[in-house]
């Protein structure tokens, strides 16, 4: 096959611009690490909004910039996989759209910690712990578009029948893992409290951390892949 | 035809399916843990509300997965060995047998929340549901993998592929077996002395 | 070794698994005494666990390293439950 790899490789550590950014913008400045837990009264969130104001902008800000990032890290795990699937399975759509639509929810939870950022001296404590609530709601429940992404990839990657394969077996089977894992998610708006709770030790700390591990193992053997199939394609080309 | 009886090299199955396996038991172990610590935090509350629950279902749970899963054993047997009537009809009664443990969970599920049981109720019942759906969706996607397994085994050649496949399959739903074994007894049988 | 007696080799397992679970259910009626015969059943589903992961998973043949991770896991699900079913409440 004829491919161009120029590029590839700056698109592939885009999945770690994002991490980072996510990290520390989002994490930390929106206060996200935990999250506030559900069972607080709303004047918490609400004085913090209100005290935090420009962190919280600022943080939102560079999240919202960068989120497209890891449409752009997709797109590059996608220029890999079609060396294994061949260009016409559907699981290379599969794993673009699920990476280019995880922008969506990602993208407008964090316009919804902005906006509570906004003009929190004008709002009501409800409200502010409404937008709060909002964002956390939709980014844990947007999870099934990363599921597509990551089952996708684990499943592609599987058919691989090189001696030394691009993306290990294990590396697949932990993506494939991973995207049912987050069905957990589901219980989080039926608790404020507990392991289950948006702040608790399920739904936050194991999902956000496997997902955490899962980017840089995945543009680690993404990165380790391109210049092998640089070295496939001409010798390809030099054999025709 | 395959040596049957032989040792092999590796495991059964897909080896990176072990992963799998591995990282899905270790999320059930943490899922005993914040049970057992949720159970030490009220100890009085979690008796008084797995008296609620009737022991009966969790044998009869049990017993189905177990007869499911030595059904499976015999299944993969056969395609190792290349017979596809014995693998068809293997199959056929690990599913059959296994489909006894959906409607036992939907008739149980049914019961408690028509006596206003639900998940919202109580830190156990929090436990209770969580855990056993979640173990339910397990076994739900083990069904799936079993019927794709059976229409293999009605036109797929009998060869390494399928008996890679078959094996993996199995390995998978004994897993749901295993998994149910220790949440039986955690859930329904942990008497306040 | 001939079908017949590998078919031999799951049934023993089972039958194992089926009395062994029945012999839980026994156990949780009130003529025992509570503490000890729950500790038992623990153990019990541990004991069964294990005959799943020998008999039916066939590790036995694998890696030590599986066989291992496989072995440990038993282990801990079980003492984790045991060691919160014992100890005293806080």
């Amino acid at each position: 096959m004829v491919d161009d790899f120029r590029h590839v490789r700056f698109c592939a550590w885009n999945g770690m611009i994002f991490m980072a950014v996510f990290i520390l913008f989002w994490g930390v400045m929106g206060h996200n690490i935990p999250p506030w837990a559900g069972d607080l009264p709303a004047k918490v969130v609400a004085d913090w909004f209100r005290a935090e104001q420009n962190i919280i902008r600022t943080g939102m800000v560079i999240s919202m910039t960068f989120t497209v990032c890891y449409c752009v890290w997709g797109l590059a795990i996608g220029k890999v996989m079609r060396h294994v699937t061949g260009p016409h399975s559907i699981l290379l759509e599969l794993q673009i759209w699920g990476a280019g639509l995880t922008v969506v929810p990602v993208l407008v939870s964090n316009s919804f910690w902005l906006a509570g950022a906004y003009r929190p001296e004008a709002l009501p404590d409800e409200t502010l712990q409404m937008l709060y609530d909002l964002a956390w709601l939709l980014i844990d429940l947007g999870y099934s578009v990363t599921s597509v992404q990551m089952i996708a990839l684990g499943v592609g990657f599987l058919q691989d029948k090189r001696e030394q394969p691009l993306m290990p077996k294990w590396v697949c089977w932990y993506s494939i893992w991973v995207g049912f894992m987050f069905t957990a998610e589901c219980l989080m708006p039926f608790f404020k409290t507990g392991p289950f709770a948006r702040q608790g030790i399920l739904n936050y700390w194991i999902e956000f951390s496997i997902f955490f591990i899962y980017a840089p193992i995945i543009t680690w053997y993404i990165l380790k892949a391109i210049p092998r199939l640089e070295r496939e394609v001409a010798d390809a080309g030099a054999r025709a | 035809m395959q040596a049957q009886g032989l040792k092999r090299a590796g495991l059964p199955g897909d080896p990176g399916l072990w992963v799998f396996i591995l990282a899905d038991m270790t999320a059930f172990a943490l899922f005993f843990l914040l049970f057992t610590l949720g159970r030490m935090g009220d100890p009085a509350l979690f008796e008084q509300s797995r008296l609620a629950l009737d022991p009966a279902f969790g044998i009869a749970n049990t017993l189905i997965l177990l007869t499911s899963s030595w059904m499976m054993v015999q299944a993969v047997e056969a395609v190792r060995t290349g017979s596809r009537r014995r693998a068809l009809l293997f199959l056929v009664l690990t599913i059959g047998i296994g489909l006894g443990f959906a409607v036992t969970k939907i008739v149980e599920y049914a019961g408690k929340i028509q006596a206003g049981i639900t998940m919202l109720t109580n830190d156990f019942f929090m436990y209770y549901f969580a855990f056993t759906g979640i173990h339910f969706l397990h076994f739900v996607i083990g069904i799936g993998a079993l019927l794709v397994t059976l229409a293999k085994a009605r036109s797929a050649p009998m060869d390494d592929g399928m008996r890679r496949w078959t094996e993996s399959v199995g390995c998978y739903w004994h897993m749901v077996d295993l998994l149910w074994i220790m949440l039986f007894p955690m859930l329904y049988l942990q008497r306040l002395s | 070794m001939s079908a017949a007696v590998r078919h031999l080799a799951a049934t023993g397992p089972w039958a194992l698994l089926v009395i062994a679970t029945l012999a839980s259910g026994w156990l949780t009626h009130d003529l025992t005494d509570g503490r000890w015969s729950t500790a038992l059943v623990i153990l019990i589903a541990s004991f069964k666990i294990r005959l799943v992961v020998v008999h039916f998973m066939e590790v036995t043949w694998g890696p030590r390293a599986w066989r291992l991770a496989l072995e440990i896991w038993v282990l801990l699900a079980t003492a984790i439950i045991l060691a919160g079913y014992l100890l005293p409440s806080p």
